[in-house]
């Protein structure tokens, strides 16, 4: 039997979404809306590397060729090097040429949900919850697929490949332990151990380019991070952190000076993978127009309502990410994943 | 004096001119394959890989690609976008299908009286233009010419006929 309290959510959800006008348009508002933005916040990986910032039309730049969209933002100018000269040498001109590039932008959408409202009434369950969370994953999922897409094109394309080692992520570059003739370093390197010494060399990545950047967050799934835990002994990371780490599991938390986000989305970050990312101000931006928003809409009894959102996200630094590859560990121990194709969702 | 003249937003157009309402019309979204010449407007189709490719080929025996009128061109930032940016990568179109009149100014230039049946260009792909054999044989049928070429606000020809498909017998 479904609960008093439950009952009444949804009848009140019904009422509130099949209230008004017979073609309401809205927005989400009171804890609809306010739910999925904060749980967006905290859930989807993208917008931890780069904090959202929200604009409004009057940010866009205009364009004469398109009414799309758009912010044009300045980049960092270079300058030529300083040179020693004898005494009554004169300076060389150099003219002022500052790069820029566009922030392009489009919009995610959630399936659109409908129903008969009578049969939202014969559910156990919050149907509230059930609703904002298809539509918050949905979005976040399709949020992060493009940005780690986008990062491994990064990591991948326009970079020498020094060997070929296996295969990437699926549909993306399949080279790796790359080279970036722009950065003078390697980008998406392989084979070392998930250990003290494989950690510190993963941590020698962004800062080898010639743009010497720091990494500011460290990205990983939830099956590696458990390689961390079990390789992370006392000798490799010390006392009282291996400790914890072997009690209490990997919590969210700082490693070698930089917070790791650990997430469970292992289609997009492989497993035995560490992706880093350095601060957010090199990295590039993440501007949403339109923010998450839920919109309904009640013709007598059907009502259907889905999310949407526009956002424009650049990775516009080429030396501000980067991917390790680690050895598979503990290559006795049984697999839990013995290569079964699971059934999901887009596959035949 | 100036002597360039920058390319306009309503070079390539496409106006939905009657048909179901935005929000419920019949649209389909995929990839293009990149570098094909696809204008909003365009006359486009999936390809057996299920991207967009410009035109609407004959295709195999009892495979036939739907005609899909472009919403926006392959190089609209929305669906594609400078290095750097995650979005794009997606287009969309209205099924031939779903039920519209449409303007296009992609066809080819010629003269079309009402009820002239539409193809896939022979010239150019991505364009329509005039049948020239009986639905169901040589080529696949994408539209119904409603107006002859009007030349519209914006100064642009544009072609309106309502959208269909009818599948030739032929084989590639």
């Amino acid at each position: 039997m479904r609960s008093a309290e439950t009952r009444m959510v949804n009848e009140t959800l019904v009422a509130g979404l099949t209230s008004g006008d017979n073609f309401l348009q809205k927005e989400a508002i009171d804890g609809l809306n306010d739910y999925l933005r904060v749980t967006m916040r905290e859930d989807g990986f993208a917008r931890r590397l780069c904090p959202p910032v929200n604009i409004t039309a009057a940010d866009l730049d205009r364009q004469v060729d398109t009414a799309k969209p758009t912010v044009v933002r300045d980049k960092e100018p270079n300058s030529p090097v300083a040179y020693s000269v004898p005494y009554g040498t004169t300076p060389m001109n150099h003219y002022i040429k500052g790069p820029r590039y566009r922030i392009m932008f489009d919009r995610i959408l959630s399936r659109r949900f409908n129903a008969d409202v009578n049969t939202l009434l014969t559910y156990d369950m919050d149907i509230r919850q059930i609703l904002n969370d298809y539509i918050l994953k949905d979005i976040m999922g399709e949020e992060d697929r493009k940005y780690i897409g986008l990062t491994d094109w990064i990591c991948g394309d326009g970079a020498v490949a020094v060997t070929t080692v296996g295969s990437g992520v699926a549909g993306n570059p399949v080279l790796i332990d790359q080279q970036d003739p722009a950065t003078g370093s390697s980008k998406w390197v392989s084979g070392a151990a998930i250990d003290r010494s494989g950690l510190a060399n993963m941590m020698k990545g962004l800062p080898s380019s010639i743009r010497h950047l720091n990494p500011a967050t460290a990205l990983v799934n939830n099956i590696t991070v458990w390689d961390v835990v079990a390789n992370g002994t006392r000798d490799e990371i010390g006392g009282n952190l291996a400790e914890e780490l072997f009690v209490n599991g990997f919590a969210e938390r700082i490693i070698m000076g930089i917070p790791w986000i650990i997430t469970i989305k292992t289609d997009l970050v492989a497993t035995n993978s560490i992706y880093q990312f350095t601060e957010p101000k090199y990295l590039g931006d993440f501007l949403i127009l339109d923010d998450i928003t839920v919109s309904t809409k009640n013709e007598n009894y059907m009502i259907e309502f889905f999310g949407y959102e526009s956002i424009g996200s650049t990775i516009a630094n080429d030396a501000a990410v980067c991917r390790c590859d680690f050895n598979v560990q503990g290559a006795s121990d049984p697999n839990w994943s013995p290569g079964l194709a699971a059934a999901a969702w887009g596959t035949p | 004096m100036g002597t360039l003249n920058p390319g306009q937003m309503f070079d390539h157009n496409l106006d939905v001119v009657k048909g179901p309402s935005l929000m419920h019309r019949l649209d389909f979204h995929a990839a293009p394959v990149a570098g094909e010449a696809i204008n909003e407007g365009s006359l486009m189709s999936l390809n057996d890989e299920g991207k967009f490719i410009a035109g609407c080929p004959v295709g195999a025996v009892a495979i036939h690609a739907m005609p899909i009128f472009a919403i926006q061109g392959i190089n609209d930032f929305d669906a594609n976008s400078d290095i750097g940016n995650t979005s794009g990568g997606v287009m969309s179109g209205v099924v031939a299908t779903g039920g519209f009149e449409i303007a296009t100014t992609e066809f080819d230039a010629d003269d079309y009286e009402p009820g002239q049946l539409l193809t896939g260009s022979s010239v150019t792909a991505g364009l329509v233009g005039k049948a020239t054999v009986l639905p169901y044989g040589l080529e696949n049928v994408v539209g119904c010419v409603s107006r002859n070429r009007e030349i519209n606000a914006d100064g642009k020809s544009m072609l309106s006929f309502w959208t269909m498909f009818l599948p030739c017998g032929a084989t590639a």
